[in-house]
């Protein structure tokens, strides 16, 4: 890593040699640039005043001598591994002490060369001990083992990566949340160039469909064979996809997969590697360009069957799905915005856009739908803070005190520091303005470089009614408790949030990348403890949880999104006209011994087994959403990493 | 007597143009040449100051205009508390020394081997 040079923009350090080397009292001169400790920021003050002379010119350096070749990878001097309990020595010491350096340019660091050295499993170990000591967010919790204990280097990378992860994987704590789930269900790793690949991964083509299992027949790849008869139901289409530019009979939110090519879903393709299971699998989840499928779906409104053909591309993310604008009992309009991601730049522009629209539309109250949005960039979460709540974000030469949408928390020993970067704590306050991003295209049009950077729409609202799920999560959770924490109120509406207020930033080391949760994020009243997710005031369903004014509804897959007789959308409404909620479901039955174990199990099982006839190590535990959640809240994803990952390692099988 | 009273002005002098030094203003500054030298350690200080985030793409010219901005990748399916975001940067002369300022947090890094000049209005 390099070193760099840091310094405020407009400290006065810049003054000239000669005032030294006249050895002259600066102290006069320092009184005079207190008086300058607020400039302007650059490009919004005076009219800039021509530099001083030049500089007197360098001495001239001597000529340049040849070019020595590219160093080897060699060993550097050993750094002391013993382990001695409690005590840490700074990572930078073993930082990139590989025991499979690797060479050539670092496509993700410009094309600089890696920063690897050969070195001891013992040095990755021991910085990835003394790594977690520093950013762990629990730090304090980690039972501190002695690495010297585990096994020796391997030759082969991947079996490397294995006895790294078991050595990770007891760099965490151990404690458990009020509802007794571990409170970090996030540890994870992964090479490299598996997590390079992951952020540069183009749209995967696909007909635009999103899918739901009640069963979680989508949660595992063991799951998906052996749990039958399968049910898998469209969740919704996604807005200019192929599925949604169907002519004839066309695609619903609902409808349920009997069968794909003529291969019977429900029931068919239990054979491992055979060819029914490839058709249901690929044809269901990873469609290639251009690929017709046929899908015979049951009707959810008539319940008849019917058969469509979808033809897959690259579909591009909607993150604005739908809007709609009611016309409530009252006379007023009531709008409604179905928000499905903040991870893609377009986010940006799109929520921007559909909260224009409302207020073009003048509505006096928003629902935001956020029952399938699992988060992304935090800064548009504070865009959307601002957008709905109309709080706004002082300038830096403004004064007065911050209202923060997400104040950052790091381990106790980082105090204000962000142990992750060495530089002070920034928090988020709530954004008024566009930020842009490579593909904002509305922003990166009217940006002018200067901070007068184009003002984003917003409602000033004082309550907003926002629609959930267990895949509410990370940043959308934000934006409920970043609105409590600023005294605009939020009735919650549907089922608990899946209870993810922290966050990591990847690190890289001699190639493999390590997820470690290193800060929570909390609102303008320093609360967010929320680990059990945030659920409606009124349920009985969910035990443990930070409740929020609102009202328990199961989602409601009968009914379009934004159709107002959606049980969601409908309860909102209901609230919205005399404070009440629907009736309360009746409980529900006992839930099946140890759910989550069985679940558990039944992937290692899986995963020990020879799948398609392919030695497959292990399935990576899918980290996003906990293992009891995706039971409990019977989530699935369109593509589930579990099942990605198993396609992914057939497809590098087969290069 | 006189050389006394020479150096007491020159003393003087320098004073009050080092006191000066210290109001010195940056102003927003392009590349002199479209040389790769320059471009290389552009591109270096802004992947060294933007705190761990892989940049993905880096929006702007330099020899034209004095601010870029530096773009995160998108967040995997992993990071669902994405911190990073575009970090503004531009360059500024102060001094006869370029600079690169991160304007998300006003911190800035000296390059003393960049050849900058005072942006044309």
């Amino acid at each position: 890593m390099r070193s760099i040079h840091w310094k405020n923009v407009f400290s006065s350090t810049a003054l000239g040699a000669v005032l030294v080397a006249a050895n002259l009292s600066i102290v006069s001169c320092e009184r005079g640039s207190d008086n300058n400790v607020t400039p302007p920021p650059v490009g919004v003050g005076p009219p800039p005043v021509p530099p001083p002379a030049p500089p007197p010119p360098k001495p001239v350096p001597p000529p340049p001598k040849p070019l020595p070749p590219p160093p080897p990878v060699t060993s550097p001097p050993p750094v002391t591994t013993t382990w001695q309990n409690g005590v840490f020595r700074p990572m930078e010491d073993f930082e990139n002490r590989c025991v499979h350096p690797r060479t050539g340019q670092d496509p993700d660091n410009g094309q600089n060369p890696y920063p690897d050295k050969a070195g001891t499993m013992l040095d990755e170990q021991f910085w990835l001990r003394s790594w977690t000591h520093k950013t762990y967010l629990w730090n304090r919790e980690v039972v501190d083992a002695n690495p010297n204990t585990l096994t020796k280097p391997k030759t082969d990378f991947a079996k490397h990566e294995t006895d790294m992860e078991t050595y990770f994987n007891t760099l965490k704590t151990t404690a458990r949340t009020t509802s007794g789930k571990y409170k970090d269900e996030f540890h994870f790793m992964q090479t490299t160039e598996e997590y390079v690949d992951a952020s540069r991964a183009e749209p995967a083509p696909s007909y635009g469909i999103t899918w739901h299992s009640p069963k979680s027949n989508l949660s595992s790849i063991s799951n998906f064979v052996n749990r039958t008869p399968r049910d898998v139901r469209v969740r919704y289409v996604i807005a200019e996809s192929p599925a949604s530019k169907l002519t004839g009979s066309t695609i619903k939110r609902g409808d349920q997969v009997l069968a794909i090519d003529d291969v019977d879903f429900l029931r068919g393709g239990t054979v491992s590697r055979s060819d029914a299971q490839n058709t249901l699998i690929t044809g269901l989840l990873r469609p290639g360009i251009g690929k017709s499928t046929k899908f015979l779906l049951k009707d959810v409104d008539t319940g008849e069957q019917k058969t469509v053909t979808v033809q897959a591309a690259n579909v591009v993310p909607k993150p604005v799905n739908n809007t709609s604008i009611i016309t409530a009992d009252d006379g007023k309009k009531v709008g409604y915005i179905n928000f499905t991601t903040f991870n893609t730049y377009s986010s940006e522009k799109a929520i921007n856009d559909a909260i224009g629209e409302m207020k073009k539309a003048n509505v006096s109250d928003l629902v935001l739908d956020l029952r399938y949005n699992g988060g992304g960039f935090v800064y548009v979460a504070a865009q959307v803070g601002y957008m709905l709540s109309g709080i706004a974000t002082p300038r830096r030469d403004h004064t007065g005190p911050i209202t923060y949408f997400v104040k950052y928390r790091y381990n106790a020993d980082a105090g204000t520091t962000n142990p992750t970067t060495g530089r002070t704590i920034q928090h988020v306050p709530f954004v008024d303005v566009c930020l842009g991003g490579s593909f904002s295209v509305d922003c990166d049009e009217k940006r002018n470089f200067t901070d007068n950077r184009p003002k984003l729409n917003t409602l000033n609202l004082k309550r907003v009614y926002i629609l959930s799920t267990g895949r509410t999560c990370s940043a959308s959770e934000a934006v409920i408790n970043a609105l409590r924490g600023a005294d605009i109120e939020v009735i919650l509406i549907g089922e608990k949030t899946c209870g993810k207020p922290y966050g990591f930033l990847p690190t890289d080391n001699c190639g493999l990348t390590y997820y470690s949760i290193q800060f929570q994020i909390r609102n303008n009243k320093d609360f967010g403890d929320y680990a059990d997710g945030l659920m409606p005031s009124n349920t009985t369903v969910h035990k443990h949880g930070v409740k929020v004014n609102g009202c328990f509804v199961k989602d409601d897959f009968t009914k379009p999104l934004g159709d107002k007789t959606e049980a969601l959308l409908a309860a909102a409404l209901q609230y919205r006209k005399d404070g009440t909620c629907p009736a309360l479901p009746s409980p529900p039955s006992p839930p099946p011994p140890s759910p989550s174990a069985t679940l558990y199990n039944a992937e290692r099982l899986v995963a020990s087994t020879n799948i398609q006839g392919r030695s497959v190590p292990y399935l990576k535990p899918t980290i996003e959403f906990p293992r009891e959640k995706w039971n409990e809240n019977n989530l699935d994803i369109t593509v589930p990493a579990s099942v990605q990952e198993y396609l992914d390692t057939l497809a590098k099988n087969d290069d | 007597m006189r050389l006394i009273h020479r150096i007491s002005a020159i003393l003087g002098v320098i004073l009050v143009s080092a006191c000066n030094s210290t109001v010195s203003i940056a102003s927003p500054a392009v590349l002199v040449s479209d040389d790769k030298q320059s471009r290389d350690i552009l591109r270096s200080a802004i992947l060294d100051s933007v705190g761990g985030m892989r940049v993905a793409n880096i929006e702007g010219d330099p020899l034209v205009t004095s601010t870029f901005i530096a773009s995160p990748y998108e967040p995997t399916q992993y990071e669902m508390n994405y911190i990073h975001r575009p970090v503004w940067f531009e360059l500024v002369i102060r001094d006869g020394i370029c600079y690169l300022v991160n304007k998300n947090d006003n911190f800035e890094v000296e390059l003393p081997d960049l050849k900058c000049k005072i942006a044309s209005s």
